[in-house]
């Protein structure tokens, strides 16, 4: 046995796996046994595929943090968005609630309310039909102050508890509706604290506007107090008709 | 950078002054006028940049402003934007052929008219 090891050594070969030669391809020792040198290129081989795998696997990580970071930018940009546009409506509302302050207590005479009323209803509500009643505690009626895009006569007086108009003056509770059956889209009562003072009717709203937003009813709720108190200021000794006018 | 200068005409002082709020924002140079014929004056006086035109207004309307300031060498070109309601604007061409450059609907919206004022400056 030994002899044919010696024999298969001088031949180049060595004991192989395949004592029977199985295999077509001879095991020789040129294909197992490398030089040292030969190792040496091997390892740097593959030092220099572990340091280009290193690598990749560095810019894999580094664009997952990109594009995690660009989600989660995404993200927050969304959310700032967000807040920009709750932050313009605000913003809206309460330029809305200032002008219309602004003009409500600047006004000196009760003409002056009337017309301020008047153009806060119809160019930052958006309403081309509207009016303002006043309680008159005499006859315990609404008499129409001022309107504008109606016919007047038709609501020069109102009974307390009379229809959606009377409803509100008599029970202080706002109405809201659709505007049909000639009803007004917004019925808002004139209070000075608990007391009713009388009514803001709004009829319909422009053809382009097909609801009340909620600056809009912010904006009603506001003139609820300040157009009452405005009128109240500067009401007229002679009684509520003194600054009666009417636009159709 | 000079301050770009906006003539606001309309009779309201509510739609004056909530014109005024939301111009300052982009610290324009603000004059205002009550009626057409004020506005026409004021535009030959201080030549704007842009004229945001109300249409119904006492004195003079909107759209015979338009056509007064059009035939005036110092105001022919600048960009009139009609302030006018949904039903003004059905006879919005009357507007165009007077010529108003563009229109806002009424109740003003702050962001579209800040986008059409900024547009039509080139901000």
């Amino acid at each position: 046995m030994k002899k044919i090891a010696d024999e298969n050594k001088s031949a180049g070969q060595v004991n192989s796996p395949d004592p029977e030669g199985k295999f077509s391809m001879p095991y020789t020792i040129k294909n197992v046994v490398r030089s040292d040198a030969q190792l040496e290129e091997e390892i740097l081989r593959l030092r220099a595929q572990v340091a280009s795998l290193t690598q990749e696997l560095e810019r894999c990580r580094a664009e997952l943090t990109a594009a995690e970071f660009g989600t989660v930018m995404a993200n927050r940009q969304s959310a700032l968005d967000n807040s920009f546009t709750m932050v313009e409506a605000q913003n809206f509302t309460l330029m809305n609630l200032f002008v219309a302050a602004t003009r409500l207590h600047s006004s000196t005479e009760r003409s002056d309310v009337l017309t301020a009323i008047r153009e806060i209803l119809s160019d930052l509500i958006g309403s081309p039909a509207t009016a303002v009643f006043e309680i008159n505690p005499g006859s315990g009626a609404l008499c129409l102050l001022e309107s504008s895009g109606i016919t007047p006569a038709k609501l020069s007086r109102i009974p307390l508890g009379t229809g959606c108009i009377g409803k509100v003056a008599a029970t202080g509770e706002a109405y809201f509706g659709d505007g049909s059956d000639g009803e007004p889209v917004a019925c808002v009562p004139l209070k000075i604290g608990p007391r009713v003072t009388g009514v803001i009717a709004v009829f319909r709203l422009l053809e382009q506007k097909l609801n009340l937003h909620s600056n809009d009813h912010e904006l009603l709720d506001f003139m609820s107090t300040h157009a009452a108190l405005a009128l109240q200021r500067t009401s007229a000794p002679s009684g509520a008709s003194a600054g009666r006018g009417t636009r159709t | 950078m000079t301050q770009r200068k906006i003539l606001l005409v309309d009779d309201s002082e509510t739609v004056l002054m909530m014109e005024q709020m939301i111009l300052k924002k982009d610290h324009y140079q603000l004059i205002t006028a009550k009626n057409g014929k004020e506005g026409v004056k004021k535009a030959l006086e201080s030549k704007p940049d842009l004229i945001l035109m109300d249409v119904i207004m006492p004195e003079m309307n909107g759209f015979e402003a338009v056509r007064c300031l059009r035939q005036q060498t110092e105001t022919q070109a600048v960009p009139i934007v009609m302030v006018t309601t949904k039903a003004e604007a059905e006879s919005m061409e009357t507007g165009y052929e007077s010529g108003c450059s563009d229109y806002v609907t009424k109740p003003i919206d702050s962001t579209e008219l800040l986008t059409k004022v900024r547009s039509i400056l080139g901000v």
